[in-house]
């Protein structure tokens, strides 16, 4: 019985070590995938680098075409606008060949060659992260290659060749935002009842939907929607904003609000517009914050904006507008 | 004891593993954290404020280039030093034209890409700089679709912000409200009865079956006007004294004290509530008088300014003398309130 014991605690330090040793601990958003291939099967695939073998072997850049070379070529996939130019502006140095061909290779911050290597998008909001690390590319999306020694003077191969791996990430922001309706009404104001703007124009004495917004992102730090604008004028006369709390305004009296209903995704309406009641606290200077989300998860978040307003009996007749311009920033 | 040495063995190299330490990482430019850019209007082809924030890992040593190049068609023609702040966490560092000097961290506009160039000073790092663009010349909004901005330079640290640019990030809110003016009366018919030279006489709305009964001054009718109007509201009266055929009582043409016995026709009015007024020569208390006639009227009350509602009391006098023709006497007096908007 005794034994047992001992043999499952060994099991579970084995299961363990295992667990950390080969299981990335970081999330990963993008989908770059390479693999060592042959250069016909590479199909629609980039190749980011061409080897001489599977191990002990020189590099040469993907430019070239040496027949030897065919058989073991770094092909990637995955990533839309994917390519290996070290020209364009968004691209990532990842390796330093001695030469074009029959190459050893150094680290990107050596200086010995001056061949550099490159994994580049078309997309400036790809963010590409290149680095080298030994063992895995826990942290990484891909293994691209693996060196014989670092950080200079190396021979390459295939990431299972060697201990030293160089890796590769693409991190694809993604950041969409819309406005239902660009133009709202509340039709005639009137200081027997409340009124609710509709896209229409024509209002509506029941509370309705003026507009909704549409985020997602996949931010890792998630998004900020604000509002800025002032309340409702006609020239220098105001209907009465209701201000940083959420009240439901009283007949009769003048008062400009709005809140919000989020559905799907995982943002949130924050105070003072979560509440059943309305408010704004904007004006025309200052932002506010409508809703947010802590984390982007790539799944749309609609908010159902609602805009209320009523008057007194005293009011100057006209017509009385405002523009509310709506913002999103997302928190890469 | 074997067992026991590997267990251990494996314990301290989970803890290693764990740890990091046992395989050193590198990587190349480190990656900004905590970036964004607040841009005031995401509206396609309009001019924008931008408040661009990045967390740098790396620090910014002196004489490093921080480079913001904006795609999708994004223009920043016209930008120069004086329309950006730089803020290192809460600390302002003063940007001038060209390199920099001393402190002052350096600015060069090449469409669509910003080169700041630092001075003298450094950057910790993990430090945030806030860079705001919102001076008179603004950033000019590329087109639909997602704007990525790029922040590179030799500063050792690289990336990217995207931001949504739509066709419309403006919402239009309308609104109307109508001119308004309530006005009512509280009787339509209101009677003397059989008018006497030994007392006053007062209407009011029951018809006395025979000699006048009110002989004190009350209420006949009211009326009540309110406006939402900026210049208020007039209420005037229209129609003839009283009349019996060719024959009719005389109207007093100014404030006049009830007396008995003289022909007499007039009115006077109260008010109470709003901020209209009584309009002379009906305000004083206890005088009369009536002023309009079938084809001209004469007004009764204003208000200066929309105003809630005001109630008018309106009491009618009717005094005879001894030698008025007999007969059933009457008019029809008009009111109308007209709202000034």
């Amino acid at each position: 019985m005794l034994n047992l014991n001992k043999k499952i605690i060994y099991l579970s330090y084995l299961t363990a070590f295992f667990a950390v040793l080969f299981f990335p601990l970081a999330y990963s958003y993008a989908a770059l995938s390479c693999s060592v291939t042959t250069a016909g099967l590479c199909g629609a695939g980039t190749v980011m680098l061409r080897m001489s073998g599977s191990t002990n072997a020189h590099a040469e850049l993907p430019s070239q075409s040496t027949a030897v070379y065919n058989n073991n070529v770094v092909c990637c996939t995955g990533i839309t606008g994917l390519g290996n130019s070290c020209a364009v502006s968004n691209s990532e140095n990842f390796a330093k060949l001695s030469g074009v061909t029959n190459a050893h290779v150094e680290l990107p911050s050596q200086s010995l060659y001056g061949n550099n290597a490159c994994l580049s998008s078309s997309f400036a909001g790809d963010v590409i992260t290149v680095g080298n690390q030994a063992t895995n590319c826990n942290g990484y999306d891909t293994t691209l290659f693996s060196m014989e020694k670092t950080p200079t003077n190396s021979q390459v191969g295939i990431p299972t060749a060697y201990n030293n791996k160089v890796c590769a990430k693409i991190f694809s922001q993604r950041i969409s935002f819309n406005i239902s309706s660009n133009s709202i009404g509340f039709g005639n104001l009137i200081p027997t009842g409340l009124r609710y703007a509709t896209p229409s124009g024509t209002g509506s004495s029941s509370e309705a939907e003026s507009l909704n917004i549409s985020i997602s992102t996949n931010a890792p730090a998630g998004y900020g929607l604000y509002v800025r604008g002032d309340t409702l004028k006609n020239g220098a006369i105001a209907i009465t904003p209701i201000g940083g709390t959420n009240t439901t305004p009283s007949v009769g009296s003048k008062a400009f609000g709005l809140r919000a209903v989020a559905t799907g995704g995982n943002g949130s309406v924050v105070s003072p517009y979560s509440g059943s009641g309305f408010a704004y606290d904007a004006n025309s200077t200052t932002d506010k914050t409508v809703a947010f989300a802590n984390t982007g998860n790539g799944v749309t978040t609609t908010y159902s904006i609602r805009t209320v307003a009523t008057i007194d009996s005293l009011l100057n007749p006209g017509n009385y507008s405002t523009n509310l311009t709506y913002v999103v920033t997302a928190n890469f | 004891m074997i067992k026991k040495i590997i267990s251990s063995v494996l314990m301290l190299a989970l803890v290693f593993v764990s740890s990091g330490f046992a395989f050193p990482k590198s990587a190349n430019a480190a990656n900004l954290t905590v970036m964004s850019d607040t841009v005031g209007n995401l509206t396609a082809s309009t001019t924008s404020s931008h408040v661009i924030k990045f967390t740098t890992p790396t620090g910014i040593a002196t004489g490093k280039t921080i480079i913001l190049t904006f795609d999708n068609s994004t223009s920043t023609t016209g930008l120069a030093s004086t329309d950006v702040t730089v803020l290192d966490g809460a600390n302002p560092i003063t940007v001038n034209a060209g390199v920099p000097t001393g402190a002052n961290w350096g600015f060069a506009n090449t469409n669509p890409a910003i080169t700041f160039t630092t001075g003298s000073g450094t950057v910790i790092a993990g430090h945030v700089i806030t860079i705001t663009f919102n001076g008179t010349n603004k950033i000019t909004n590329g087109v639909v679709g997602t704007t990525v901005l790029r922040i590179t330079g030799n500063f050792g640290d690289t990336g990217a912000i995207s931001m949504a640019i739509i066709s419309n990030g403006v919402v239009a809110v309308s609104a109307e409200v109508l001119g308004s003016i309530s006005f009512s009366l509280s009787n339509n018919a209101i009677y003397f009865g059989r008018l006497g030279t030994g007392t006053n006489c007062y209407a009011t709305t029951t018809n006395p079956p025979g000699n006048c009964t009110q002989t004190t001054e009350v209420e006949a009718i009211n009326f009540v006007a309110g406006t939402n109007a900026p210049t208020g509201y007039t209420v005037s009266i229209q129609g003839d004294t009283l009349t019996s055929g060719a024959n009719s009582i005389t109207a007093l043409p100014a404030a006049t004290a009830p007396t008995p016995g003289g022909e007499q026709f007039g009115i006077s009015i109260t008010k109470a509530g709003g901020t209209g007024v009584v309009s002379s020569p009906y305000a004083t208390a206890g005088q009369f008088a009536y002023t309009a006639t079938a084809l001209t009227p004469a007004t009764l009350a204003t208000a200066a300014a929309a105003t809630s509602n005001t109630t008018y009391s309106v009491r009618y006098l009717a005094n005879i003398a001894a030698l008025t023709e007999a007969g059933s006497y009457s008019t029809s007096n008009t009111y109308v309130a007209t709202g000034n908007f």
